[in-house]
């Protein structure tokens, strides 16, 4: 169980980029967060696992106070939390497989991994994870070589290596076209459904919510404006989150 | 005639573009810039004494075509010489029809105007083709075969003379002979001659001249220079670059009771670090002075250290005690230290067996040992460092584990005093180095002063830091080590080359030092500059997996930087061939040594083979670091 509490972030600047969110996210969920760009989003799943230090608020997850984590114990928390990001992220002049195997840094001592010594157990995980997005015969390749779609599926692969009980996926489909942004959603569906793990997901199309999410929370402009079934956004909820003069295209 | 893309339908534009406003300040701003302008060039010529008459004077002009002339002719080959003669017919008195001589054949040739005279009269000897700068001896030879010389002759630059001579007074109607004899090379560069010199060796001409030698000798001395300079500052610069990038840095932000803490306990790491190296040290050299047991206990300790460092790293998961691993760590951390000794010492000795006894691979005998010398040095700094880091670590822990157990008041008290006590243990650090360059004695301005000023600063910056909750440490070293290092980059490798000079003397080795010390700074600049400005997603990404912050940069940054960082380096090895070429002028080694000896003694066929040889390297490792970028990057 993720519970979020009066979650706020002001940044230095002074932008208000979170006010006073809460939530719940039950074990095992698939949650889509929607909003116009720049209403949180990012901030938000950043907040879950720290990446970002919210300003005021907490967040429980399992019992445990993530807001009051020291970074030893954020360390312990964050390997088991996976991230998806919208530009993949993958340290592109790496190879495939070793972008994956970072997933596993968490799990490493530090004096072994410094010289790229990961056990045999999480190269043969690695693999496994890497047949499961069907990109085995490109693990020795450069991540830059590959499609964008396929670089995705390599950010799943490193997601899955921390053997997470939550994925938080932002925008995870943004830049990438509907054929292969369905492909993307399919694995994450897979891993919700099959592996039980929870997944936020930020979404920017409709359809896409409807088709994969179990529940919805909206952000507009820092603020918690919806929280339920997708099939509850009607056209009124739909112009309250996207702003009076949005249009559905989705 | 329409534009393309025009709109040709006739239709007015709708604003008719006006004219701007005349604008009476702006015209007067513009006229007081241009007149401004024209002071400071005004000045700038007065300044650089720009004087147009000066170039077109024309003993100046005939000073700098020598010298272009001297540079287009390198010193690099000395020919042996022969006498050689040339004849020139000739009549004396003039017949009636005149007289032409049959032309001469071959490089060398003499005319004399008029081609006949009388006797007595003064006519005009003019010669081409000789070697320049050389003695050429002026010969009549009347047809008993008597050679009376006319005059010696001296040629030019480009080996002609002309000189006016009193023909004597030897009548005669048969073909009588002027004939100039000088020294001529022999052998040619593509067919070279041996000839026998004076102590009857046999000798190649044209062969090297001394110059060419000694430039070779140098341009290989600079080129190693470069290299060692490059590589020593390379080394150093890649861990201190990470420290002088802002992305990395701004992050780093500690809670101001646990920097207190490290930075009191830092000085204490020094000490104990200095300690255990030096016991190690004494307990290496009270072991016999042999290479063989120093060899074989290297390879025993670095076993024994393997086997406790697996203890004290443990593989997540592996249940060992804590103090265990304390103890196992602590163990390593000696007998790193000892097999470090060893191994020096090792070198040491085993580089003077071979220097001793290998006469031919000498040099390598005693490279080795110099590397065993420098490890040992080198580790007694590490092992200083080492300690600080290891207790300044221990010291944060221990401000993290008493501020999450007392209260907030006592929190507050312990902070503003643990950063009071580490301003001042810093500050007393820099009234010391003060104390030391200004001679100042007594302890009250060096300790005392420092450590009451220090200690209010650092409890200023606790109050700070209690406000927040943190200081910003990262930034800081961020700032001081920009500092540094721009501070550093500022001055002049000539400039550092001629501190190094008092220091180490004379030679390459002062140069490279200069140059090293450069190269740290300025590599540290251009490669902080690369890590800021990586891309932060991937960086983002491998945090978010639980990685520690050194795991973050092995993984998120390292990869990121590696092929700039190539580049560069190559890019400064480039330019520290090229500043070593002149770092010889104040005595740093390297061909600049003979560059400017020659220019000062005015030896400018000597200087030129100099500069060919810094354009020829120049040019080739531009080539080379090229090529070896595109490979690489």
């Amino acid at each position: 169980m993720l519970r979020v509490e009066h979650l706020t972030k002001v940044y230095d600047d002074g932008t208000v980029a979170l006010s006073d969110v809460s939530f719940q996210v039950s074990d095992g969920q698939f949650l889509a967060v929607i909003g116009l760009s720049g209403s949180g989003k990012s901030t938000l799943l950043r907040c879950i696992n720290r990446l970002i230090d919210p300003t005021e608020g907490r967040i429980m997850w399992d019992g445990e106070d993530i807001t009051a984590a020291s970074q030893e114990d954020m360390r312990r928390i964050r390997r088991r939390i996976g991230m998806v990001f919208q530009h993949f992220n993958l340290v592109y002049r790496s190879k495939v497989i070793t972008n994956v195997l970072a997933g596993r840094l968490g799990y490493t001592s530090p004096a072994l991994s410094i010289v790229n010594r990961f056990s045999k157990a999480d190269r043969e995980a690695a693999m496994r994870q890497l047949e499961r997005v069907g990109l085995e015969a490109k693990a020795n390749n450069r991540s830059e070589e590959l499609s964008g779609g396929q670089q995705q599926r390599v950010g799943i692969a490193r997601a899955m290596m921390q053997n997470p009980n939550m994925i938080l996926a932002d925008e995870p489909v943004a830049s990438l076209d509907p054929v292969l942004a369905h492909s993307i959603m399919q694995y994450l569906e897979s891993i919700n459904r099959d592996d039980r793990v929870t997944v936020l997901c930020s979404l920017h199309f409709l359809d896409l919510v409807h088709r994969y999410a179990q529940r919805v929370i909206a952000l507009n402009e820092g603020k918690l404006v919806f929280e339920g079934l997708p099939a509850e956004i009607d056209d009124e909820m739909f112009r309250d989150i996207y702003g009076q003069e949005a249009e559905r295209v989705g | 005639m329409a534009e393309p893309g025009a709109d040709n339908s006739g239709k007015i534009p709708e604003t008719t573009p006006r004219r701007p406003k005349f604008n009476r300040r702006r015209s007067l701003w513009i006229i007081v810039g241009i007149l401004a302008g024209f002071v400071v060039y005004a000045y700038a010529f007065q300044t650089t004494e720009v004087s147009l008459s000066k170039i077109r004077d024309e003993t100046r002009q005939e000073s700098l075509v020598r010298v272009l002339r001297a540079l287009a002719q390198p010193d690099l080959l000395d020919w042996e010489t022969v006498n050689t003669d040339v004849d020139l017919q000739y009549l004396i008195p003039c017949p009636d029809a005149g007289f032409e001589p049959v032309a001469i054949e071959g490089d060398l040739n003499i005319s004399v105007s008029p081609t006949c005279a009388n006797p007595r009269d003064v006519v005009t000897v003019s010669g081409t083709g000789f070697i320049p700068n050389e003695q050429v001896q002026v010969f009549f030879v009347p047809p008993n075969g008597t050679r009376l010389r006319l005059t010696i002759a001296r040629t030019d630059a480009s080996g002609s003379f002309v000189e006016d001579v009193r023909l004597p007074n030897r009548p005669d109607e048969s073909l009588q002979t002027i004939q100039a004899e000088s020294k001529v090379r022999v052998g040619s560069i593509f067919s070279p001659a041996y000839v026998s010199d004076s102590d009857g060796h046999t000798v190649r001409s044209p062969r090297w001249s001394q110059n060419a030698v000694d430039t070779l000798d140098k341009i290989i001395e600079t080129v190693f220079l470069a290299l060692l300079a490059t590589t020593a500052g390379t080394i150093i610069a890649i861990p201190l670059s990470f420290f002088a990038a802002k992305n990395l840095m701004r992050d780093v932000r500690i809670p101001a009771l646990q920097l207190g803490l490290a930075v009191v306990a830092v000085p204490i790491g020094v000490g104990g670090g200095l300690l255990a190296f030096n016991w190690t040290k004494d307990l290496v050299l009270a072991m016999s002075d042999s290479a063989i047991l120093h060899g074989a206990s290297t390879l025993v300790l670095a076993w024994l250290t393997i086997r406790l460092l697996r203890l004290a790293v443990p593989p997540p998961g592996a249940q060992t005690g804590r103090y265990a691993r304390i103890g196992a760590g602590l163990g390593a951390g000696l007998l790193i230290l000892t097999a470090g000794q060893t191994l020096a010492r090792f070198a040491e000795l085993a580089g003077t067996w071979f220097a001793q006894n290998l006469s031919g691979a000498a040099f390598l005998g005693e490279f080795v040992a110099s590397l065993g010398d420098i490890l040992a040095t080198v580790f007694g700094v590490l092992t200083a460092v080492a300690g600080a880091g290891v207790l300044g670590l221990l010291g944060s822990k221990l401000g993290y584990g008493v501020a999450k157990r007392v209260p907030e008041s006592i929190r507050s008290l312990l902070t503003i005093l643990s950063m009071a006590l580490a301003g001042g243990i810093v500050a007393v650090g820099v009234g010391q180095v003060v104390g030391f360059l200004y001679e100042i004695a007594g302890t009250r301005s060096t300790v005392t002063i420092p450590f009451v000023v220090g200690a209010f600063l650092g409890a200023l910056i606790a109050w700070r830091g209690l406000r927040r909750g943190y200081l910003a440490a990262g930034i800081g070293v961020y700032y001081a080590s920009r500092t540094v290092f721009n501070t550093m980059r500022s001055i002049e490798p000539l400039v550092m080359a001629i501190v190094f000079v008092i220091w180490v003397g004379l030679g390459p080795f002062a140069g490279s030092l200069a140059l090293g010390l450069h190269t740290v700074a300025a590599l540290t600049k251009l490669y902080s500059e690369q890590v800021e400005s990586i891309s932060p997603g991937p960086v983002e990404a491998v945090r978010a997996t639980g990685a520690t912050r050194l795991q973050t940069v092995v993984y998120g940054v390292v990869p990121q930087i590696v092929s700039p960082y190539i580049s560069f380096t190559m890019y400064r090895w480039d330019i520290n061939v090229r500043m070593s070429t002149i770092i010889g002028f104040v005595g740093g080694g390297g061909i600049g040594f003979l560059l400017q000896q020659n220019i000062r003694l005015l030896n400018y066929r000597a200087a030129a083979a100099q500069m060919l040889a810094i354009a020829i390297v120049v040019a080739s490792m531009d080539y080379l670091s090229s090529r070896l970028r595109e490979r690489f990057v």
